[in-house]
């Protein structure tokens, strides 16, 4: 029977949803603005639970947005201001067609800007949701501050990108907040921890600007991101001078962000990198920067003591990467991208310098003899002092991800370099089976006993010389161990007889006294005070009761989460047997090897002899 | 005698046409063009002396005062800028006698019309368009600046009244809102809600610059397997579609490629008239048939009513009863058979919980996974971006000699998509 009364779609996901086209409608706003609007505010498209029901029976795939998020979108101010900006191009076209350029240019001066501050709070409350979305702002302004102006992008934009993208890097500089580094063939990854957050960005690298093909990508759409992010960027930058205790906005000199460095794209970055090497300006030099350096309070919820131990561990080593470079005077040679480097060793503390004639801000000249290091990345310099370390760029990224000052030798001018390891890839678990080559590369403390491998050869070869020469000796040896180990087992059995032999004599004597007399002798033994005994402690008994409490707490665990944990246990144990299968054959394995490397230079020492 | 020289009439002189149409004025002119003539020719010539009539032409070219001098070239061009412009003798007077009517057809403007205390009051501002002007001031020093930060957003406000607290009733926190200025706005949650995906997708190890043998091994492996899959898909789809039609015969192509076209034109003409005879003939043998039997029997038969009779009412009833007795036995029978199944039904019990459960894992998996995955957000399909990758002889090893690949601008797009945040477009050729 047909429900009479309730029509079809009038309630429920039928309602909630609403096409594109009708939101337009309901706005009153064009497609474009429609767009600004919704990536401004952070309104997305949405997926239907039943598509056909939230189209109202229509079953071919439409652009859904939710009603709530629309009629949010329609007490938003600023679609006031996108009116405004509709009704100003009309005049202005007007007066362009009639030709009234003075009229032109009195319009343009009232420009209406749309201000997005209350956007930036309303989108992320607090200063640590700002933060956490920051990935995406900084890969999008660090790749806008590339580009020329082009159709869909504001020549404002990628200014400001340009000056956005610089002063974060000084605040990163300041707060010493670079954690990790990978140079990959798409780009620089960086990786930085502000405020507990870490924040991840994508420096592409330098080459001159590629246009992008039309098909690939909306140049329209991502520049909206663009100008919300700017302002986002802004405004995350001006808190953080504050709290790193700067001035802001910081004055980098007057030869930064002029007119040449938007003709010269050379000059530009030159600059920029230049502006990266000057020191900002304090707010308060009275007040002391406060870094971070808090102790972990000592009363914390963990409870398992291994992980404090561990946290505070890397808190010790995060506090000795911040100051990786002190006191290290570097000269970046002229081959080498500069930007990323100058960056990376300013943030770790260290001194940069260049060739001053190539490019402007070089604060020491070559010939310094208090510089450390030379980055270099050609096979071959003619002159070279004697006093500096001559290497390769990579040398400085591998140890911001070692967290130590790696051994330069592997990173000499002309040396074939070590790989270029991700710091990001997780697959380190500590269940793995690590190749004992592969671990020496990892922690050089961590030593191959290859070099032992190699004395013990050279020692069993003696050896085995030796026995070649006497044989006759040895044999002789072994028939002497034979005695001794049948001289040990006389003495065993002499020792045997001996107990009888004692017993013996101790029933002889009770025999012999009176029951009474042996009974009053017991009573005094008993009486007798006797010297303290330190009690042992049996060495197991600790890991019996700790495995033993251990069991019992496993088997607190929830039913719930029962089947998950013995997967786990099972999922160790599986890995633990697979890393010492693995070692056991790559035990067998060298012990083969190293034999038949013996035969071998035995076969040859014969074919010598004879 | 008097009358005929000047008889004075009296005329009225009410408009201003009037006020010059009969006044003698004569004596007026005549004097003006006296002066005029005197002023073109002099005094009379009588009166004058020789020397003033006539003077000694010494030089050639008196009369031009810029030639006359031995001037230089650009001298005499600077002069001759400087001159007046012929074209303003036009709008001089030609005569220095004075026009006797000084007030000659004055017209006053409006302005010129207005009192002048009135006209200063009137160039003293209006309140209103003092205010105006200073709102347009106001506006243009403080036009927001794009490049411009100057305040802490997330700055706390020091809130003297906590309208959070759980003490008011909706109604009055709204009200006192409402009273300070402030509104209480409700954001949708989906703005919080984001994609679980991270926003920036960690490296794998085998694009580093210089990547370890066994990272890069392990890149190429997984394009490698990825190209196989697409590859395999390619073929599968070649053999369900392709390969397919390839096996029909084509044995009947040619008739069905000539059909409607008159190759057998007269042995279809045959055909059809066969038929047309065959047809009449049915016919008419039906009209025969039809006149031969007249018991025909109809569709829809009337129904009779047959009664039931007594008897027969009565066996139904005892059939019925017996039925249903019966059926009341079948269900206590099976109440006791069911007791002895018990077992059965409790495993069968289990077996369906288990799947259900089964089902529900599964289920919640599918749900974590599509959770990954990019939704359906438009009519285009969303495409990954292939992962970026050199092969052994493309890596240079040194910073130096790297080489760009890919676009990163592209691979933040892609992201988007994946992440929900736009939906796919369409491509544009």
């Amino acid at each position: 029977m047909a429900n009479f009364g309730k029509k079809k779609y009038k309630a429920g996901e039928a309602v909630q949803f609403m096409t594109r086209k009708q939101a337009l409608k309901k706005l009153q706003l064009s497609l474009n603005e429609f767009r600004r609007l919704s990536i401004i505010k952070g309104i997305y498209p949405r997926e239907p639970r039943n598509r056909k029901r939230a189209q109202k029976g229509d079953t071919r795939i439409k652009i859904l947005y939710h009603k709530k998020d629309i009629q949010f979108l329609m007490h938003e101010p600023i679609i006031w201001k996108l009116r405004e900006h509709k009704i100003f191009a009309r005049k202005i076209d007007r007066a362009r067609a009639m030709k009234e350029f003075k009229e032109m240019r009195r319009y343009l001066k009232k420009y209406p800007i749309i201000k997005l501050d209350h956007i930036v709070k309303e989108r992320y409350p607090t200063f640590i949701d700002a933060l956490k979305d920051l990935d995406d702002c900084l890969t999008l302004c660090f790749l806008f501050s590339t580009f020329p102006s082009i159709k869909h992008v504001h020549r404002d934009h990628s200014a400001l990108c340009r000056r956005l993208t610089v002063e974060f890097m000084h605040a990163i500089i300041a707060a010493k907040a670079l954690r990790k580094v990978f140079i990959s063939i798409k780009g620089y990854y960086y990786q930085a921890e502000i405020k507990g957050q870490t924040i991840t960005w994508i420096v592409p690298h330098h080459f001159g600007f590629e246009p992008q093909s039309k098909c690939e990508v909306d140049f329209k759409l991502m520049s909206i991101f663009v100008e919300f992010y700017i302002i986002m960027l802004g405004f995350v930058n001006y808190r953080l001078y504050h709290t790193l205790n700067l001035f802001y906005p910081p004055k980098f000199g007057d030869t930064i962000f002029s007119e040449k460095s938007l003709v010269d794209e050379q000059a530009f970055v030159s600059e920029r990198i230049s502006a990266l090497n000057i020191p900002l300006v304090n707010l308060n030099s009275s007040v002391q920067n406060e870094e971070d350096e808090l102790e972990i309070d000592s009363f914390t919820n963990e409870t398992d003591n291994t992980k404090i131990e561990e946290a505070k561990a890397e808190r010790a080593k995060i506090k000795k990467l911040k100051t990786l470079f002190k006191g290290l005077k570097f000269f970046v040679n002229r081959e080498v991208p500069r930007e990323s480097i100058v960056f990376t060793i300013r943030c770790f503390g260290g001194d940069v310098s260049w060739d001053k004639l190539l490019f402007v801000g070089s604060t020491y000249d070559e010939n310094d003899e208090t510089i450390t290091h030379q980055i270099v990345d050609r096979p071959s310099m003619e002159k070279q002092f004697i006093s500096r370390y001559y290497i390769q760029p990579q040398w400085i990224f591998d140890s911001v991800n070692a967290r130590e000052l790696l051994p330069v030798e592997k990173y000499f001018m002309g040396c074939m370099l070590p790989p270029h390891l991700s710091p990001f890839s997780d697959t380190r678990h500590d269940q793995t089976y690590i190749p004992p080559e592969e671990r020496a590369l990892m922690d050089p403390e961590y030593k191959l006993n290859y070099n032992k491998d190699e004395e013990m050869e050279t020692e069993s070869e003696d050896e085995v010389e030796s026995e070649e020469n006497t044989e006759d000796e040895k044999k002789g040896e072994i028939e002497d161990e034979e005695d001794i180990s049948e001289d040990e087992e006389e003495e065993d059995e002499d020792e045997d007889k001996v107990l009888v032999v004692k017993d013996n004599e101790k029933s002889t004597k009770s025999s012999a006294g009176g029951i009474n007399e042996k009974e009053r002798l017991n009573q005094k033994k008993k009486m007798k005070v006797k010297s303290g005994e330190i009690t042992k402690e049996d060495p197991w008994e600790k890991s019996r009761q700790e495995r033993q409490e251990y069991r019992l707490r496993e088997k607190l665990v929830k039913n719930k989460h029962r089947k998950l944990y013995k997967s786990m246990i099972k999922g160790r144990e599986d890995r633990a047997k697979a890393i010492w299968l693995l070692r056991k054959k790559r035990r067998i394995h060298d012990e083969t090897e190293k034999a038949k490397k013996i035969e071998l230079r035995k076969a040859k020492r014969n074919e010598n002899k004879t | 005698m008097l009358d005929s020289v000047c008889k004075k009439h009296k005329r009225s002189k009410k408009t201003k046409k009037s006020w010059r149409k009969h006044a003698d004025i004569k004596d007026v002119d005549n004097f003006l063009d006296n002066l005029r003539l005197e002023e073109r020719l002099g005094n009379l010539f009588s009166h004058k002396k020789n020397e003033e009539l006539f003077t000694v032409d010494k030089n050639r070219n008196t009369y031009n005062p810029i030639k006359n001098n031995n001037l230089t070239k650009s001298q005499y061009r600077e002069l001759l800028n400087n001159l007046e412009p012929n074209c303003f003798a036009i709008l001089k007077s030609f005569t220095a006698v004075p026009d006797p009517i000084v007030k000659r057809n004055c017209v006053k403007t409006k302005e010129k019309k207005k009192n002048y205390i009135f006209k200063q009051l009137k160039n003293q501002l209006n309140l209103k368009d003092k205010i105006l002007i200073q709102n347009e001031l106001s506006i243009q020093i403080n036009k927001p600046k794009r490049d411009e930060f100057n305040i802490d957003i997330w700055k706390e406000k020091s809130i003297e009244f906590d309208f959070k607290n759980g003490w008011l009733n909706n109604n009055t926190r709204k009200h006192l809102l409402r009273n300070s200025g402030e509104r209480q706005k409700r954001i949708p949650i989906s703005l919080y809600k984001k994609s679980l995906l991270p926003s920036i997708i960690m490296p794998h190890p085998g694009t580093s610059y210089n990547p370890s043998y066994i990272d890069h091994k392990n890149l190429l492996l997984q394009i490698a397997m990825e190209e196989m899959k697409l590859i395999k898909e390619e073929k599968h789809l070649s053999r369900v579609t392709k390969k397919v039609f390839h096996k029909q015969t084509n044995d009947n192509d040619l008739s069905e490629m000539s059909e409607g076209l008159c190759i057998d034109k007269g042995k279809n003409y045959i055909t059809h008239n066969e038929n047309s005879e065959q047809n009449i003939q049915s016919i008419n043998n039906l009209i025969n048939n039809e006149d031969s039997e007249q018991n025909i029997q109809s569709i829809n038969n009337p129904i009779k009513n047959s009664k039931k009779s007594l008897i027969q009412r009565r066996r139904q009833k005892e059939q019925q009863n017996l039925q249903q007795q019966q059926l009341k036995q079948k269900v206590e029978k099976k109440k006791i058979v069911d007791i002895y199944h018990l077992n059965n039904l409790k495993n069968q019990i289990i077996k369906t919980k288990k799947k259900e459960k089964f089902l529900h894992e599964k289920r919640l998996k599918m749900k974590a996974k599509r959770q990954l995955e990019p939704k359906i957000l438009s009519k285009n399909k969303f495409e990954p971006l292939e992962q970026e990758f050199q092969i052994e002889q493309e890596l240079s090893g040194n910073l130096w000699c790297t080489q760009p690949i890919g676009s990163l601008l592209k691979e933040r797009y892609k992201s988007l998509q994946q992440r929900n945040i736009i939906a796919p477009g369409r491509l544009v050729l």
